[in-house]
């Protein structure tokens, strides 16, 4: 890459897109966002921004520090937090489109766009893939066509799955919205809880998923199956497995923080929510079965209820 | 600076993982500062046998592309202090990586760490060619049979070729017992044949076995016998002059008495 800034700006309909570079320390950021908007104070007074931290990981607390240190003496109010990838956004940016984490890019995306790519795939360490997989690579998750588009699964058997899946998946969804904690943490992040999550795709994946398998999915991800040590299930929205959840689950894959993961047995390795991970706590043996489980965020932490209170 | 080793074998299951992880937790123990790389890209064990596996965030191929920075990656041991575990991907395989990345990431971390050891997958292609791309010496590791001697033998010659002047060696898995009856190779016989510096000697240890599964390298358990011997290889790996250990001793109580009063 032959872009050394920190911090790009990029203005879109829907606001200011902000492209941090991931790999700069967090407080070098800032400073470079501050004496950026000092300089421009007047022109960015009252946006709103959509902050694109790519690979990073940020937790509520930080979000907040950002907003508050950052944004909040010009008058900006963070959006939303994407994770995008800065090449693909420089891309986009000199093909003169806005950035795809931008909610203007959702149209553009699904026609016509080099980056459409099948909703999901399994990636086994013999598949080849065609492009280089990131350990967090939320972008795929986040940016790829959510909402069904005819020319994206005509040729894949799957569509029947997930008609069936989807209906599944209301339920849940059902359950798991009224769920909300209606208290969040007061923040910059728009809380997402007050309108209707979209409704996502679902896919259903049939079979265990093994020690290096991972499977992904823009939407809504069902495992009709176990998921075990080393094996990797990413969704943009909910996960739900149909099995022993052993290995690691992240949901919410693009920072939907609202995003759950239910299991019939949860013993995870490790869980992921949006951009929070939880691991479980050592030294302390599982007691027997109770039921089914379910993980979600709340204030910022990700808790494990049995499934009975999701109702 | 530091030095980087890397642990090898050629054949599969003789202990190079266990002997990472054992010796690398000995080091630590000796104040030195650590970092474990697991090289064993998709089939990764070193995180599990460490315990650390619900830790992972980042791996290794996550810095060499660079979505991460190297100290993300770097999980801390949670036991003893300046040990470290830079872990392998699961969902990718060896071509993920090239040799010359390798070469770059393992002499970044000398610069910040005492020792740097690679455990490196078993076979002799890309996987091993990454692993050994790094590393200053070898350590080779064999147990008491003959295939496993012969693999050995094809791995020293493949690093002799590639510029490593003196591995070392390490036989794992030795049991006295049936040594003593001609059931075993003794290390003589190895040693006959491959014709390196021994480093150590470990006996067969059920303790490893337990120590494996809990995530608990065997070097933390004081009565382990295994544990002993890879502390003492560590001490070895330092400079220091160590006697190899008394592995007849392990004939207990009834071997003493006997012994005591002149039967043997």
């Amino acid at each position: 890459m032959s872009e050394k800034q920190d911090v790009i700006f990029t203005g879109t309909k829907d606001g200011l897109y902000l492209v941090l570079n991931d790999r700069q320390d967090l407080k070098v950021l800032k400073d470079k966002i501050k004496s950026h908007l000092e300089k421009s104070e007047f022109f960015f007074q009252g946006a709103q921004v959509i902050l694109d931290v790519g690979s990073m990981n940020l937790n509520t607390e930080e979000i907040l520090d950002i907003q508050n240190a950052v944004f909040s003496p010009y008058g900006l109010k963070i959006k939303k937090v994407v994770h995008g990838s800065r090449d693909g956004v420089l891309r986009r940016r000199a093909a003169g489109l806005p950035p795809e984490g931008s909610p203007s890019a959702s149209g553009t995306q699904a026609s016509g766009s080099s980056r459409v790519r099948s909703p999901y795939y399994v990636s086994e360490s013999q598949a080849s893939c065609s492009e280089p997989e990131t350990g967090l690579s939320a972008e795929r998750l986040v940016l790829g066509p959510c909402v069904t588009d005819g020319s994206i699964d005509t040729e894949r058997k799957e569509a029947l799955y997930r008609e069936v899946s989807r209906k599944l998946l209301e339920g849940v969804r059902t359950r798991a919205s009224t769920s909300v904690p209606t208290e969040r943490p007061s923040s910059g992040v728009e809380p997402r809880a007050e309108r209707p999550r979209p409704v996502l795709e679902t896919l259903l994946y049939r079979g265990t998923v093994r020690s290096g398998q991972r499977v992904y999915h823009p939407g809504n991800l069902v495992i009709l199956g176990d998921v075990n040590p080393g094996g990797v299930v990413q969704a943009g929205g909910d996960i739900v497995v149909m099995g022993t959840l052993r290995g690691v689950a992240h949901a919410g894959a693009g920072g939907d923080v609202d995003s759950a993961i239910y299991a019939l047995r949860l013993e995870p390795t490790q869980i992921r929510i949006a951009n929070v991970i939880g691991r479980p706590p050592e030294g302390e043996e599982r007691g027997p079965w109770k039921g089914p489980e379910t993980a979600r965020l709340k204030d910022g932490a990700i808790i494990i209820e049995a499934m009975d209170n999701t109702r | 600076m530091g030095q980087s080793l890397v642990i090898t074998s050629g054949k599969g299951g003789v202990g190079k993982t266990t002997a990472t992880a054992n010796i690398g937790a000995a080091l630590a123990m000796l104040n030195q500062k650590v970092v474990l790389v697991d090289a064993d890209i998709g089939l990764r064990n070193l995180d599990v046998v460490m315990g650390l596996e619900n830790r992972i965030v980042y791996d290794l191929v996550d810095v060499v592309e660079g979505f991460c920075k190297l100290k993300q990656a770097l999980i801390k041991d949670k036991r003893v202090e300046g040990l470290y575990l830079l872990p392998a991907a699961q969902t990718r395989d060896k071509t993920a990586v090239t040799p010359e990345q390798m070469k770059n990431l393992v002499g970044q971390l000398k610069e910040e760490f005492d020792y740097v050891i690679v455990d490196c997958p078993a076979g002799i292609e890309q996987g091993f060619r990454n692993a050994v791309a790094g590393a200053d010496r070898a350590i080779v590791i064999t147990t008491p049979d003959v295939s496993s001697v012969r693999d050995a033998d094809r791995v020293i010659g493949l690093l002799e070729s590639s510029g490593f002047e003196r591995p070392v060696l390490i036989v794992n898995r030795i049991k006295p017992k049936m040594v003593d009856r001609g059931d075993m190779m003794d290390i003589g016989d190895i040693l006959d044949v491959l014709a390196i510096e021994l480093i150590g000697v470990v006996p067969e240890d059920e303790s490893i076995l337990v120590s494996t599964n809990r995530g608990e390298p065997a070097v933390f358990d004081g009565s382990s016998r295994a544990g002993q011997a890879f502390r003492n290889i560590a001490r070895r790996l330092r400079g220091e002059e160590v006697p190899f250990m008394n592995l007849a001793e392990v004939q207990g109580l009834w071997g003493r008495l006997r012994k005591l009063v002149g039967l043997e």
